[in-house]
């Protein structure tokens, strides 16, 4: 089925609200799965994945910063802490000299939440490296992103797994000063040229979506609602009982 | 400013009466300082609940743009039977492209026939399509329109949209024209009506084109532009549909409507709850467009001299504003109150100014000193009248206005900032909720849900009705309090540490800080009430939002849902010119 880019938005957002993840988590979720729709990577398969992993674990979802500059998630995944974790980088960043960060996160479910949150903090010649690798799949995964373009390489077009826990690699500073060092070339088909334009299309023609991921999160998302009643019907929204007919 | 005020804080060329220490955004440094209304008197829910339609509302911006750009609409089909059920639809050619109303009429048994947003069954159902709409077209938007949210649409559909017949209008002027006759102007200009929308969806809802795609045309970068035109080519529908049946019923003595009779139709809308939390949802957007308001107000203000045609002008629409207020009518007491008190209050103005020949216009800032003494002697109706009624005349001061009505919505937030230095913004941007009193009896009355009936948001008493849990977040007030009690718990060196340290151990605040940090130099971004409190009147909120739609006679039917009129009053697509498109304020249906 096609959906449009704000209805992936909102779902997201009422499913991991639903879910019971704290207020504004959610919004930084369906920001982040938004921009992976977006551009063709499997942002709603991951949430459903990492929405059942939070609820069948039954923990807080916070993390303790103060371990410096090597963090454990614990399994956490990267789509509800992923704006917390660049934000962190970028605070650190903001106190060193040269304006350089490197931070190192353990055991990060779904890293590609962090895309969307590294673009939206960089600025000017900011840039920031990303990689993150493990599990029992690919090789390591790059991630080069500027304002405005994201180079990723990866062997898979999938970039990581859902279920799968990742040592994650942040790096934020001049854009001079990072490399995307040695290991798997750029991937064509998830280079910026190649985003921008399922970008396009997305905007165009929606997005495909799986059905049953996508009835996974409307089960998730129907949790904010409150089952309807006659007095509710009658008082919530406040009109008379012949509302109309005039 | 009176001798003992605070002395006005100047920031970036903005002018604060009230000395608050928000930020703003940077004005063209060359104008003198602008004396705006500070936000701690804007933003109350009750005057926020007075505001009246402007020239830069989006309607009005809408219809100056058409002319000026030269668009061009004309019916392309019409297929409907004797009762008017069918199709038409109404192209739309502009400079950057071409769109189309499809409008569908339905068969609907009166018992079937509601406003409310849980409805499955419409009068008359419609969609904005970009491009040309062929048989095909029609028969996909067939299959999903009349099926509203039910339906999928698709990226080429821009709006989706419905509409109720009036029950007490839509026949009288169906057996008028059969009948040869015109209808009763009286019972036009009551109602003021054929049909009412009930909803205008877009930005993505049901597969429609996300916001991003419909802005990739510039035409419709301004807000709700694409929704402003769907409901203006649904009232010339109506108009059709009208004739349409009368014609039918009646071939050899039907008539059609007289333009008077015309022009005293708009298009009816029931708003209920539903857009309330758009204004907590989308605080950037609202400042941004009562800013542009305000700015608007300050820059008229700052006029040193009216000049006479810039006087005649007001005086014209002040008489016509008049005779529109006297129009007004509504059966709900706390509304009709106001309206009694701004008729007089209009009337009294304008004798005044007729007995002494307009005197008080032709001082220095006659418009600065119009307003002081609406602020010192009358109704917050009258202020707020006011306030866009002296607008009108000064079109190349302020329409350039309307180009400021869009933002970035992203949050901005700043992880580096420390505890200590959040809770110093609280303190500065936020502390009109941190003085509210939430232990008080009433103060957390309501609580805001959506039900599982198309999750249309309702109000619910706290500890009477059930889904307390499952509360939206509309209580802004209570949760910076929250926050700052809980920064105040922290000991000094926890309060050195960076927000996002602190966010990454208490993610439960990631939404209140993020709000403050994003908002905090955005002076009209927040509403300044406590909106669970029982004494909160939703409907205010609604009217906020609808007048910088430019709807007019506000009719609410409880404090939470009102009817309201648009486009009444404005020219139809055959009758626009500039001045046309620009002379419609205040629409007054003639005697009979």
């Amino acid at each position: 089925m096609r959906v449009s880019l704000n209805e992936v938005s909102r779902i997201c957002q009422k499913a991991v609200e639903g879910a019971g993840l704290p207020a504004g988590i959610d919004g930084d979720a369906a920001a982040s799965v938004q921009w992976l729709e977006a551009r063709g990577l499997p942002g709603l398969a991951l949430l459903v994945a990492d929405l059942d992993d939070h609820l069948s674990r039954g923990r807080p979802l916070s993390i303790d910063p103060s371990a410096g500059e090597r963090l454990d998630a614990d399994g956490r995944s990267g789509l509800f802490l992923g704006a917390l974790l660049m934000e962190l980088a970028a605070a650190r960043a903001a106190g060193t000299p040269e304006g350089v960060v490197d931070l190192r996160v353990e055991r990060l479910r779904s890293p590609c939440g962090l895309l969307a949150p590294a673009q939206s903090l960089l600025a000017g010649e900011r840039g920031c490296r990303l990689a993150w690798a493990g599990g029992a799949t690919a090789p390591a995964t790059r991630a080069i992103l500027s304002p405005s373009s994201v180079i990723l390489h990866a062997q898979e077009p999938t970039l990581c797994q859902p279920g799968e826990a990742y040592r994650v690699h942040i790096q934020l500073g001049p854009r001079d000063r990072l490399s995307a060092g040695d290991g798997e070339p750029p991937l064509d088909s998830a280079s910026p040229a190649a985003l921008d334009r399922r970008a396009a299309d997305v905007l165009a023609n929606g997005v495909e979506v799986d059905a049953a991921a996508w009835r996974r999160l409307g089960d998730y998302a129907s949790r904010v609602l409150v089952p309807a009643s006659a007095e509710s019907r009658l008082l919530g929204a406040g009109s008379a009982a012949l509302d109309d007919n005039q | 400013m009176e001798d003992g005020a605070p002395k006005p804080l100047v920031i970036d060329g903005l002018q604060y009466c009230d000395g608050s220490e928000t930020r703003a955004a940077h004005e063209a440094a060359q104008r003198p300082p602008l004396a705006l209304r500070p936000p701690g008197r804007v933003m109350r829910l009750e005057r926020l609940g007075s505001f009246h339609q402007t020239r830069i509302s989006f309607m009005r911006s809408l219809l100056r743009r058409l002319v000026r750009e030269g668009w061009s609409i004309a019916r392309t089909r019409l297929d409907l039977d004797d009762q008017g059920y069918g199709h038409a639809v109404y192209g739309v050619e502009t400079p950057g492209g071409r769109y189309a109303l499809v409008a569908f009429s339905h068969a609907l048994a009166p018992e079937e026939r509601t406003d409310r947003v849980i409805a499955e069954k419409w009068d008359a159902t419609f969609a904005l399509v970009a491009g040309e709409v062929d048989d095909a077209a029609i028969a996909r938007l067939a299959a999903n329109v009349p099926r509203q949210e039910a339906g999928r649409l698709s990226p080429r559909e821009l709006v989706l949209s419905r509409a109720n017949k009036s029950v007490r209008l839509f026949d009288r002027v169906v057996a008028s024209l059969a009948a040869g006759r015109q209808p009763d102007l009286a019972a036009l200009g009551e109602v003021g009506y054929l049909m009412r929308t009930t909803a205008v969806y877009g930005n993505g809802k049901f597969g429609l084109a996300d916001l991003a795609r419909v802005q990739q045309d510039p035409l419709f970068r301004r807000p709700f532009q694409a929704e402003m035109l769907t409901v203006y080519l649904i009232r010339q529908f109506t108009v059709d549909l009208v004739e349409h049946i009368a014609a039918r019923r009646s071939p050899a003595r039907a008539v059609r409507l007289a333009p008077a009779a015309r022009r005293a139709l708009g298009i009816g809308n029931a708003t209920g709850l539903g857009m309330a939390p758009f204004l907590v949802g989308h605080p950037a957007l609202i400042h941004r467009w009562i800013f542009a308001r305000e700015l608007a107000i300050a820059r008229v203000r700052a006029v040193e001299r009216a000049q006479p045609p810039e006087v005649a002008r007001f005086l014209a629409l002040l008489e016509r504003a008049g005779r529109h207020v006297g129009q007004w009518r509504t059966g709900d007491a706390r509304q009709a109150g106001r309206v009694a008190t701004l008729r007089a209050e209009l009337q009294a103005l304008a004798e005044g100014l007729r007995r002494s020949d307009a005197a008080a216009l032709h001082i220095a800032r006659p418009w600065d000193a119009l307003l002081r003494r609406a602020e010192a002697e009358w109704s917050l109706e009258m202020q707020e009248l006011l306030a866009g009624l002296i607008l009108e005349p000064y079109g190349e001061r302020v329409d350039d206005l309307e180009e400021r009505m869009t933002v970035d919505e992203r949050p901005r937030v700043d992880p580096a900032m420390s505890l200590e230095a959040l809770a110093h913004l609280l303190r500065a941007a936020y502390g009109w909720a941190l003085d509210l009193d939430l232990a008080a009896p009433d103060a957390l009355h309501h609580f805001w849900y959506r039900s599982a009936e198309k999750e249309e948001p309702r109000l619910g008493r706290r500890g009477g009705e059930p889904g307390i849990e499952r509360e939206m977040r509309i209580g802004v007030a209570r949760d910076v309090q929250g926050l700052w009690q809980r920064l105040h718990r922290l000991d000094g060196q926890a309060r050195r540490q960076p927000v996002a340290a602190f966010l990454l151990r208490e993610p439960e605040w990631r939404h209140i800080v993020k709000r403050v940090q994003t908002l905090a130099a955005l002076p009209y971004a927040e509403i300044r009430e406590n909106l669970l409190d029982r004494a909160c009147v939703p409907v205010d909120m609604l009217r906020c939002k609808l007048s910088f739609f430019g709807a007019v006679r506000f009719d609410p039917k409880s404090d939470r849902w009102t009817r309201i009129t648009l486009y009444q009053g404005a020219p139809y697509p055959d009758e626009l010119t500039a001045q046309s498109a620009d002379d419609w304020a205040f629409p007054v249906v003639p005697e009979a």
